[in-house]
């Protein structure tokens, strides 16, 4: 085989396995729910906290995302502790190609792929990864993957994008969605603990608040 | 009765808003009445006023991957698994999570072909009834039902026989300063009519509010809003005739030769068998949407294109309300939250400069909750935290629902592609706004900017008026089985009986000619009980 047949071979092959992992294997694998993870690493997981200590900081008023328990309402989120829908038998058994299980199990291939993200693009611009490097280098990669390429994609409307096909910009917001639901939500969730989010917005006269409400509207004469 | 009997005397299909009224009156008449229902009770326990579970999970159903709706606007695919359109999933429907605001249509409501002509794209047609025929209902609706306001303030409001009304709820502060704002620009607020208890009610069992604020989408723990699987059902198990089936999911209509329908085959969600209930008397409420979903996977030999559907009519003229709102920051910190209270129709009717016809309803908003306030801010870190702690306490919302033009094209039909986990047709929304419905909702932002600014709000943020329902839009879902005198341009007739069904009778928002400007709930469960004495009628004059 000639020198030229021998390049072309290879870049047609080259070609034809790129085409080949994004257009078939890729949707095959979250077809047969191939390769799916059952929870996040310690790596990974040291990534994420760092990414919503940047999406919700300490400051003077109020405690950061993880001092809140943030990635406590997560995790209790990928393991299904959550309340929601519960499918009866009879529909788990006639629905058993879908994915009927509360929670956010299914956002974990989504929360794998943002870690892998943040290592790449601080790979590329300081090449070293996301979790080494210092405070000011680290909100520059968070405000580059918050910019990403846009993508007209909502988790809610049109489902959740599968996770390799998921543009950056659109990963933050899910990411920056969860963390807010995690920071504001009830504490029976994980976060919120002892209701330091609520405070810190005042936002004292919820019913199920624990402590004094008389200055709330409902006892204003 | 006992839960083994598969024949009834009335089937009501749907437990909400308008399925409960009928259901307890034809059981308090002596007739039997099974009620099926794709969802469960509702638990009233501390989850009542969890934000995430009942605004952000929404817990009691499933996801729009197990059940879900298929939006296509112009062609394009808006979304594949929407919650749109869903059953609720509970007994009460959405009468467990809804507002409450519960309004007598006006009485040019019933005629906007005849007030207005007819609009280029826009299948207009008048209601067969008027508010003369349908005002005995309302009274009796309110009195049932449990509705809360003051009579005659609303400068537009018909007149009404009787004055049911319990007295309104307390106004706060928020509320205060907001009639104040509307009062000096020359406009007439008023005490919005709600499903809301302000007192002891013996009758319907809803007891006073507690003024808690977590009202709109979330249940009441506390029994004052009434819903109807608290103020209707317990009154129906005491008549003796009464079931109401849970976990039973509708999944088409058997009829027989003569075009009657006979009774419901049904998957029993708990056992995942197929049952069948048999009936003299059919009663659909599921709904727009899914009461069209059922229609049209009932075909037989006589009604191919799906029962009642022999004119191509079933499905179309889908109507929703686009919900127009306002934030805006004050001087002020309010801590009151969850409730609208005060109602505005100095702009209900178009003028004559306007270039549209709809009507419009504003009505005070009220704060959001804090994941979803968070939400709504752009941005991340300290600036969002600082928004956030700087302006949760002092934004306050206004609304105002804008009427939706029917259209021929305006549809529900079953999707080619997307289906249950039963492998039943996924009901496929078709919906784009007219260009009038745009406009009128431009001009009502413009009208509660107005407002907001008056009331001393800045830093106003209105989103932008979408084509589509992919933007704001209300769960109010009308029309795709419309009532009409002439069955080739109509499903239902005057009695919302299917003109070919003799013993088909459909009574949710589906019956709806016109989408009107106001929140349906009230209109329908008035003609749940209208068509509650037609069906005793039309059995004493052995028509049924």
């Amino acid at each position: 085989m000639s020198r030229r047949k021998f390049l072309g071979l290879g870049a047609g092959l080259l070609v034809l396995f790129t085409v080949g992992y994004k257009f078939l294997l890729i949707p095959l694998k979250g077809f047969l729910k191939i390769g799916e993870p059952e929870g996040l690493s310690p790596e990974q997981l040291s990534t994420i906290t760092l990414l919503v200590n940047e999406i919700l900081p300490k400051t003077a008023r109020s405690p950061s995302g993880e001092e809140a328990g943030v990635i406590n309402y997560l995790q209790r989120a990928f393991s299904g502790k959550v309340f929601g829908w519960l499918p009866t038998p009879a529909i788990v058994a006639a629905g058993k190609c879908l994915r009927i299980e509360p929670g956010y199990k299914h956002f974990l291939p989504h929360y794998v792929r943002v870690a892998e993200r943040l290592d790449i693009l601080s790979g590329n611009m300081f090449g070293h990864p996301f979790k080494s490097l210092d405070p000011e280098k680290r909100s520059q990669i968070v405000l580059r993957f918050s910019q990403g390429a846009k993508a007209d994609v909502g988790y809610n409307v049109k489902g959740a994008p599968s996770a390799m096909l998921a543009s950056d910009d659109s990963l933050f917001e899910l990411v920056r969605r969860h963390t807010l639901e995690g920071y504001f939500s009830e504490p029976i969730h994980g976060g919120n603990i002892n209701y330091v989010a609520w405070e810190s917005i005042r936002h004292v006269c919820h019913y199920n608040y624990p402590k004094d409400q008389t200055n709330c509207t409902r006892f204003e004469k | 009765m006992n839960n083994g009997e598969n024949k009834t005397d009335v089937l009501v299909i749907g437990s909400g808003a308008s399925g409960g009224p009928i259901a307890f009156e034809l059981a308090k008449s002596g007739l039997k009445v099974v009620v099926l229902e794709k969802g469960d009770w509702c638990p009233r326990d501390e989850k009542c006023e969890d934000e995430l579970s009942q605004l952000h999970h929404e817990i009691y159903r499933p996801s729009g991957d197990v059940d879900p709706t298929v939006i296509k606007s112009k062609g394009d695919t808006v979304a594949e698994s929407s919650r749109l359109g869903q059953a609720f999933y509970l007994v009460g429907g959405g009468t467990v999570r809804y507002s409450g605001t519960s309004w007598r249509m006006r009485i040019d409501d019933f005629h906007k072909l005849k007030r207005y002509g007819a609009v280029d794209g826009a299948t207009l047609a008048d209601w067969p009834i008027s508010y003369d025929d349908l005002e005995p209902y309302y009274s009796k609706a309110e009195q049932e039902i449990g509705i809360s306001g003051v009579a005659g303030e609303d400068p537009t409001e018909p007149y009404r026989s009787k004055n049911v009304l319990m007295p309104p709820l307390k106004a706060d502060r928020w509320q205060t300063r907001l009639s104040a704002a509307a009062h000096k620009l020359g406009w007439h607020p008023f005490h919005l009519p709600l499903a809301i208890h302000s007192e002891m009610n013996t009758s319907t069992g809803g007891r006073p509010c507690m003024q808690c604020g977590w009202c709109s989408g979330f249940p009441c723990r506390f029994h004052a809003k009434s819903s109807v699987d608290i103020v209707i059902y317990p009154r129906a198990e005491k008549t003796g005739n009464f079931l109401l089936r849970t976990k039973a999911y509708a999944i088409q209509i058997t009829t027989e030769s003569s075009g009657k329908a006979t009774g419901v085959d049904y998957i029993n969600l708990e056992t995942g068998q197929t049952e069948h209930i048999g009936c003299r008397v059919l009663v659909i409420a599921a709904s727009s949407i899914q009461t069209t979903r059922l229609l049209l996977l009932s075909k037989s030999n006589r009604f191919p294109n799906g029962l009642a559907n022999e004119n191509d009519l079933l499905g179309r003229n889908l109507m929703f309300h686009i919900e127009c709102k306002a934030s805006g920051a004050f001087d002020d910190e309010y801590t009151s939250h969850l409730y609208k209270k005060i109602g505005i129709h100095d702009f209900y009717y178009p003028t004559e400069k306007d270039d549209f016809i709809n009507h419009r309803s504003i009505q005070s908003g009220s704060k959001a909750s804090p994941i979803a306030f968070a939400l709504s801010r752009n941005g991340y870190g300290a600036e969002l935290e600082r928004d956030v702690q700087d302006n949760f306490l002092r934004t306050q919302e206004i609304q105002c629902m804008v009427e939706d033009l029917p259209q021929h094209d305006n549809r529900v039909v079953l999707s080619d592609t997307k289906k249950d986990p039963w492998g039943i047709p996924a009901p496929e929304v078709h919906h784009t706004y007219h260009e009038m419905d745009k406009k009128a909702a431009a001009a009502a932002n413009e009208r509660i900017r107005e407002l907001m600014v008056a009331a001393g709000g800045a830093d106003i943020r209105i989103p932008k008026v979408h084509d589509n329902i992919s933007g704001r839009y209300s769960w109010h879902l009308m029309g795709t089985a419309r009532m009409g005198n002439d069955p080739a341009t109509s499903i239902l007739n005057r009695d919302c009986r299917a003109h070919s069904v003799p013993n088909l009778y459909i009574v949710d928002g589906s019956s709806f000619t016109t989408s009107v400007g106001l929140n349906p709930t009230l209109t329908m469960q008035a003609l749940s009980f209208r068509t509650a004495d037609r069906v005793k009628q039309a059995l004493k004059d052995g028509i049924l």
